[in-house]
Order: structure tokens, then C-alpha cells, then sequence
């Protein structure tokens, strides 16, 4: 049976690397075809997703939730990004010196705690929360950190060598920009990471069997698993390496018993054990060793004591403050509401449905998708936005709703996209170079797409005018716009996307486009 | 001297002889263009072909390209790349001529030749969409970054009125010869994009400009550097909706092109083709004002070629 384990390092390394892979490139050579099966093997924001309707990517996960029924909790050992992170955190003494061998003692399970966590997650999504799941998804927490973490290290790298090739008169490395340095969105990816990595040091993989909502969703299929690794009475030899190795520290091998509802399905103990005596056995119902009814009701009472946070999750979602001061400039008043990328439908429905696991972030070519601080309150932390001082959303790009794996962002065909207004420009009359320095200016008519923003004759210069009917809310004009350190012309955020009228147009006159008859000089 | 030495030193002789006749030949054909009609020429003035056809003929018109770029010089050519459209559109110069002058510039005998623009739009985007990236790599050309700071470098503009400092593109602070290859648009800020505003993306710092009195900024920039040549690409303009247009309705097919190493002169004829008074555009007239070139097409010496 040694191919089960081997079998799952394979596996887990490959979507290790990859997806690692797909979060640091900065090059976005990953086709999107790719990124969406890489992410639809991922069951949180999956789950997630069942929410916007059927999808091809469901039947991956209705393959590993019928993969849990069978044989438990395998996904947290092979598709599962952080699990595999923790594996290597634990390898590494190992890696070290021989002698570092990790050993681990059984540890009765924080059923309790996982399910509280699991269900809160779940009621929290329903109720319109998604604090828990953007605080702990293990996918999107991994792939966010190292995205944040990694990628100003890569592009330094890139940046380096791009500077050193063209030394030498090779301009095939091009420079590439740093995204805007933000402490919040760097200083909590290192926290979990280092919170996750300390965790593991310590007490194996604790978060998984303790912390994870999905872990705990697949914990509960796993009690009514077919298969269920089990110690085979007759074949135990008493030597407890299986106990000693297991990094779910499910197995008690004193009393011959596992608890399999904390398993994540590495497969070490089939692995390890030299009798060949834990094997996966049909097992339909968990034989409950004596005493543990008792626990059971406990925790089941502990589970049914958590839902009264649910107020409390209200609370936390209710906390941003929607006070609006009235001594607050239009600029600062419509900056306190984020831009929702486009296909978001509305801020709610994105807040509600957004897991921040920042793929959009890392695939948005122009950058201008930006990790939130708390603008979208506590719960929607970290949840991307429009950032229009770094960049404008290009009009004819469709890479976000492309590859959002939750279901946040709808995919848009481009003519859709062309007319999603995400937010509308306001013009500032009295801020306007034109006014302010009596001096042509246009920057903001110039880069617009649609000429929502047009250059209309004042006094003896050119104004702009704001048509909204016609306008996106891509940001070009604010992006554009010289005013400091309040534009003349911004956006201000639509609570919900609407649809922007298609550009009317003077049709040139046929005569005019005739050849030139004549030199007009 | 055996057989062999006696071979490599006759072909090498005879290699030295034919580029010396070569060369000959191409300045005995200059001096026959410009005679032509007793003065130098101001203004190349092409309708009715292809851009890469009406290029050949007006650079021949002013002596060939070898008048231009000699062998082992860098060359940059900044055609508009500003935005991210096809080029069906006209929002960025056309990649067919942008080919050409990189292909004869190599054929000159150029070491590297660079192209490159400090897109409005996202820059890889862009370069691809433009068709431009494509036509520069196939010509043997060398497409050159411009989005991050870190290409530039400051540069101080003298003669400016308003605009005294400027970041610029390194590559044209590295390059012997500069050709500026507009496209002539509509423009929402300055009602005509052409030669001189061109120029705007040869720097990081724009923003200051509009911030500024754009005009002036335009016409102080237009001192600092003047391009061995503009090439002004008409071949499809955009007469409304400018620079970056709604659609194709806003392009008219007028197959035209200009060529003048004077920025004021080619500016000032691409504002008649666009069906605008040079005078009513600002940055013209304070250029002209400046003495950075002339505007009175009047009395210039204008070659004029149809196809």
C-alpha cells in the first residue's frame, strides 16, 4: 500500500507548485483555461460558488465531496494548498538532520471548536458574513500571503535582472511595476503564515483539524466515510509508530482506536506502520470506543453554545461606520466607498461571495485591482478594489470575472463589459486646472474611453463634462487627472453595477471619406 | 602571397571599392533630389499609396534613408503607441510604416534600432494590440519598455518657458538618431496631436504638463531635442473622438503622409489635413514664436507626390 502516500505527495506537490507558481508569476503566463481547473480543485471557494449557479467546475466538487464519503478527509493532504504548506513546515527538521524527526502523541480532537467554526462559516455566508471563511479558507489565505509576500521579491529579482541585461544591450526582461506598498496588506499575510508556521511547529496540523472550515465540513462528511483507516486488532504489533508520525495526532495507539473524523488522509501510518496493520476498512459507522457518548453530547452542546456568536457576526459584518461627515469634500465622501471590480453585480452580493484570495489581484494586468483595508467593513476585509491613484481598468480587459473562482465576479463578455458601470464620474468644477490656472488642460476627456468625459468651449478654453448615461467608472479620467491630492474628476462607487448607454456617435459623412482630392497646402 | 591570402585580400579590395562607389552613389543621388528645384526641401508632402510605399518615396525625396543613419549608429523612432486599440482604429501610428523606416534603418546598416512609447493604456497591451510590437520584431527591430520610472532619466530643457526639467527616456539619450513618427489625430486637450505632441511620451512626467499650461509645456519640450526627422503617418486619421476614439467612425481614409525635419513645418501641414487653422492650435504658434520652426507653409518648399 505504499503507493497511497506516494501517490498523494505527487499530487499535493503538483498543486503545491502550481498554484504557488500561478500567485507569483508576474508574467500571467498561466492561460486562464488552466487557472480555472487549478482553482476549481479548490472545495472553499467552490463552495462558495454553488451560489451563482451550475458551473462545470460543481462536478470537481461533487467528485470531492463523493471522494470524502468514501475515504475521508484526502483532499486536506492533496489539493488543499495550506496543507501541503504545513507539510513542508514540518519537514524541515527533518530535512535538517535525521535525528529532528518529528514525534506526536494523540490528541483528543477540538471537535467542538471545528464545527463551531464550520457552521458559523456556513450560517455566516447564508446570513451575508463571510468574516470566518475570509479569515481562515485555507486556500485563499495561502495563495493571498504568498501572493503578497512574493511577488515585490520577484519583481525585485526581475527588475535586477532586467537592469542587468539591458547593460548589456538585451531588452527581452522589461522592468516591471511594484504594486502600491500598502502595510496592512503586507504585515497580515506574514502574520498568518508565521501564525500557521509556528502552529505547525508546534502541534502538527492543528489549524487543519482545529480551525479550517472546510476541514470541518469534510470532518463531518468523514464520519459517515465507507472506508475509514483503521487499526487492524489482530495485525498491531503495539509499536505505536503510527501514533508518532501522524500529523493530525488522530490516532490512539494504546487503545487501538483513530479518530477519523481528524484525519486528513496523508496516508503516513498505512505508510509507516511494518505490519501492514492500519489499512483502510469498510466501516459505515464509527464504532464509538466507551465513554465517548458523553463527549459526543458535550460537544454537541459546546457546537450549539457557538451559534449564539451569530449576533456577533452581525456585529462585526454592521461595524464599518456609514456615518457620512457632511465636513468632508465630494472627493473624500466618494472615496469612502470602494469600487467594486466589474461583474461584481452590486457591493453586496461581492462582499457577501469575495473569499480575497486575490487571483484577480495577481492576474489584473494594469494593476489597478487593489487589496481593501476595511472599506467594505471588518468582514470584507481584504476583498479587492478599484485604485485609481495606481491605475485605470482597460476598457477592452475581462481577465478578473475570467478567473474569480467564487462566483464574486461574474464573467463579462467584452461588449457587456464595455457597458458595466461600476461607478460614475463627478467633475469638480472649481478644483480644474481650466478654471483654477485658466489653462487647456483635457487629460481626463483624453484618456476616456467612451467620451462620457467631454471638452466643451470655456471662454477662450476647453471644460470638461461629465455625461454619466455614458460612463464606466473605469477610472481613466481620475487616474489621469493632474489635481492634487484631491482630483477635479473621480469616481464615485455605484451600489449597484448598472448598464452605462453605448456611446452615440456622429457618423463621419461618406463625402469626407473620400481621398484626399488635394494637398490643402 | 599564395593563393589563398591572394583571394581574401582581392575580395576584401573589392568589397572596400563597392562600398566606397555605393556610397558615392547615394550622395551623388541627395544632391540630384535636392537640386531638383535649386533648394533643399522643408516638406514631403505623399497622397494616395500605401504608408510603407509613400515612406519609400519621401525619404528618397530627401536623400535616402543612408542621409540619416550611418552604419554602426543607434536609432530610436517614437511613433504614438498611446493606446490600446487596433489599428483599423488610427489611434496609434500604423505598424506597416513603422516596419519600413525600421527596415530600411537596418538595411543603413544601423547597429539597433528601438522603438518604444510611454503608453496611456497598458503598455504590453498595447504594444501588441498596435500591431506595432509585431512590425518592429519582423523589420529586425528592438521593442523598448517605457511603463516604469526607472527608464528615464532627468534632462534639462534650456530654452523652456514653462518647462525646464524633464525625465526622458534613457534609450534616446543612448541613441545617435532620433525619428519622432506621429500619428495626426483629433485631440480632446489640444485639438491636434501630431508631431510635437507626439513628444509627450518621451517622458515619464507628463502629468506636470497638464498641470502646467499643456501648450506651452508642448512647444518648450519641442526645444529640446529636435528629431533628425518627423514622419508624420496620415495614411487613416481620427477626426473626432480623440486621442483614443469611440470606434472606426471616427477614422477617415486619406492615405497621406508628411515627412520634415522641421517639427513646427510638419505639425503646421497635418493641421491643414486634419481641416484645422495651424494658427487656432497653441502649441503651433508658440513653437513657431519660439523659433523652434516655421509655420508658413506659404513659402516653403513643399515636395508633393501622388500615387
Amino acid at each position: 500500500m505504499r503507493f497511497l502516500k506516494s501517490g498523494r505527495v505527487v499530487i499535493s506537490a503538483a498543486v503545491f507548485v502550481l498554484l504557488t507558481f500561478v500567485f507569483l508569476d508576474p508574467y500571467h503566463i498561466v492561460p486562464v483555461i488552466v487557472l480555472d481547473v487549478l482553482t476549481a480543485l479548490q472545495a472553499g471557494p467552490s463552495l462558495i460558488k454553488i451560489g451563482s449557479g451550475f458551473y462545470p467546475g460543481l462536478i470537481v466538487l461533487a467528485g470531492i465531496i463523493a471522494v470524502t464519503l468514501l475515504w475521508g478527509r484526502i483532499y486536506c493532504s492533496t489539493l488543499c494548498p495550506l496543507g501541503t504548506f504545513q507539510d513542508i513546515i514540518n519537514r524541515i527538521p527533518q530535512w535538517i538532520s535525521r535525528r529532528n524527526k518529528r514525534r506526536f502523541l494523540f490528541q483528543k480532537p477540538f471537535a467542538a471548536v471545528q464545527y463551531g467554526i464550520a457552521g458559523l462559516s456556513v450560517i455566516g455566508v447564508f446570513i451575508g458574513s463571510i468574516f470566518l471563511v475570509n479569515l481562515l479558507e485555507p486556500f485563499s489565505n495561502y495563495v493571498r500571503s504568498i501572493n503578497a509576500i512574493g511577488n515585490p521579491l520577484i519583481i525585485s529579482i526581475n527588475n535586477l535582472a532586467a537592469s542587468t541585461a539591458i547593460r548589456w544591450g538585451y531588452f527581452g526582461i522589461s522592468q516591471l511595476a511594484f504594486r502600491q506598498f500598502d502595510a496592512l496588506a503586507l504585515v497580515m499575510p506574514v502574520l498568518f503564515l508565521l501564525f500557521v508556521g509556528v502552529l505547525t511547529y508546534k502541534k502538527g496540523r492543528l489549524f487543519c483539524t482545529m480551525m479550517c472550515p472546510v476541514g470541518g465540513i469534510l470532518s463531518i462528511l468523514s464520519r459517515m466515510s465507507f472506508y475509514k483507516i483503521s487499526i487492524v486488532p489482530g495485525q498491531c504489533k503495539d509499536c505505536g509508530l503510527c501514533e508518532k508520525i501522524c500529523k493530525a495526532r488522530c490516532i490512539d495507539a494504546k487503545n487501538h482506536t483513530i479518530e477519523f473524523s481528524a484525519c486528513i488522509g496523508c496516508m503516513n501510518c498505512i505508510d509507516a506502520c511494518p505490519t501492514g496493520g492500519v489499512q483502510y476498512i469498510f466501516k459505515r459507522r464509527e464504532q464509538e470506543p466507551a465513554g465517548t457518548p458523553q463527549g459526543e453530547d458535550k460537544s454537541r452542546r459546546k457546537f450549539l453554545g457557538s451559534l449564539a456568536l451569530i449576533p456577533a457576526l452581525r456585529l462585526v459584518d454592521r461595524a464599518k461606520s456609514d456615518q457620512t461627515a457632511d465636513t468632508l469634500s465630494r472627493y473624500a465622501q466618494a472615496k469612502r466607498k470602494p469600487i467594486a471590480p466589474p461583474g461584481a453585480i452590486s457591493t453586496k452580493h461581492f462582499t457577501r461571495t469575495c473569499t480575497a484570495c486575490h487571483l484577480c489581484v495577481s492576474e489584473c494586468p494594469t494593476q489597478v485591482l487593489y487589496p481593501a483595508g476595511f472599506e467594505y467593513g471588518l468582514s470584507g476585509f481584504f476583498q479587492p478594489k478599484m485604485n485609481y491613484s495606481a491605475a485605470y481598468c482597460n476598457y477592452d480587459c475581462t481577465v478578473c470575472g475570467e478567473v474569480c473562482p467564487t462566483g464574486a465576479l461574474r464573467k463579462l463578455e467584452k461588449p457587456e463589459k464595455k457597458l458595466t458601470q461600476i461607478g460614475k464620474a463627478e467633475f469638480q468644477k472649481d478644483d480644474c486646472i481650466v478654471i483654477t490656472k485658466k489653462k487647456d488642460c483635457g487629460a481626463c476627456s483624453e484618456h476616456c474611453p467612451t467620451k462620457a468625459v467631454r471638452m466643451v468651449p470655456y471662454e477662450n478654453r476647453f471644460l470638461p463634462e461629465v455625461h454619466s448615461e455614458y460612463c464606466i467608472g473605469c477610472g481613466a479620467c481620475e487616474h489621469a487627472c493632474p489635481v492634487s491630492p484631491e482630483k477635479a474628476i473621480f469616481v464615485a462607487a455605484n451600489e449597484f453595477q448598472e448598464k452605462a448607454q453605448k456611446p452615440v456617435q456622429e457618423i463621419v459623412p461618406k463625402s469626407a471619406q473620400q481621398q484626399l482630392q488635394d494637398f490643402p497646402f | 602571397m599564395d593563393r589563398r591570402t591572394f583571394f581574401q585580400k582581392s575580395l576584401g579590395m573589392s568589397a572596400l571599392l563597392g562600398a566606397a562607389l555605393a556610397g558615392k552613389h547615394e550622395s551623388l543621388f541627395a544632391a540630384l533630389s535636392s537640386s531638383k528645384s535649386g533648394k533643399t526641401v522643408d516638406l514631403v508632402a505623399l497622397k494616395g499609396g500605401e504608408p510603407e510605399v509613400m515612406f519609400r518615396k519621401g525619404i528618397e525625396a530627401l536623400g535616402g534613408i543612408s542621409a540619416f543613419v550611418k552604419r554602426g549608429q543607434k536609432v530610436a523612432i517614437k511613433p504614438n503607441i498611446g493606446w490600446d486599440v487596433l489599428p483599423e482604429r488610427a489611434g496609434n501610428t500604423n505598424p506597416k510604416l513603422v516596419g519600413e523606416i525600421v527596415r530600411q534603418c537596418v538595411q543603413a546598416g544601423a547597429k539597433q534600432v528601438f522603438v518604444f512609447d510611454h503608453t496611456c493604456d497598458n503598455w504590453q497591451r498595447t504594444y501588441q494590440n498596435s500591431g506595432i510590437e509585431r512590425a518592429v520584431k519582423d523589420a529586425g527591430g528592438i521593442m523598448v519598455p517605457a511603463h516604469t520610472e526607472g527608464y528615464y532619466q532627468d534632462v534639462k530643457i534650456p530654452a523652456g518657458k514653462n518647462l525646464h526639467d524633464a525625465k526622458e527616456h534613457e534609450i534616446l539619450l543612448e541613441s545617435d538618431v532620433f525619428f519622432n513618427v506621429p500619428i495626426v489625430k483629433n485631440h480632446s486637450s489640444t485639438r491636434m496631436t501630431s508631431a510635437m505632441k507626439n513628444l509627450m511620451g518621451n517622458v515619464w512626467n507628463r502629468g506636470a504638463w497638464h498641470s502646467n499650461d499643456l501648450h506651452q509645456c508642448i512647444a518648450d519640450f519641442a526645444t529640446y531635442r529636435k528629431p533628425a526627422l518627423n514622419i508624420i503617418d496620415a495614411y487613416a486619421i481620427m477626426k473626432s473622438n480623440g486621442p483614443r476614439g469611440i470606434s472606426q467612425n471616427d477614422v477617415v481614409v486619406l492615405k497621406a503622409q508628411l515627412l520634415s525635419t522641421d517639427i513646427v513645418a510638419a505639425d503646421s501641414a497635418a493641421a491643414k489635413l486634419l481641416g484645422s487653422d495651424p494658427n487656432e492650435i497653441n502649441y503651433i504658434r508658440m513653437a513657431a514664436e519660439q523659433k523652434t520652426g516655421r509655420m508658413d507653409l506659404d513659402h516653403m518648399n513643399i515636395a508633393k507626390y501622388s500615387f
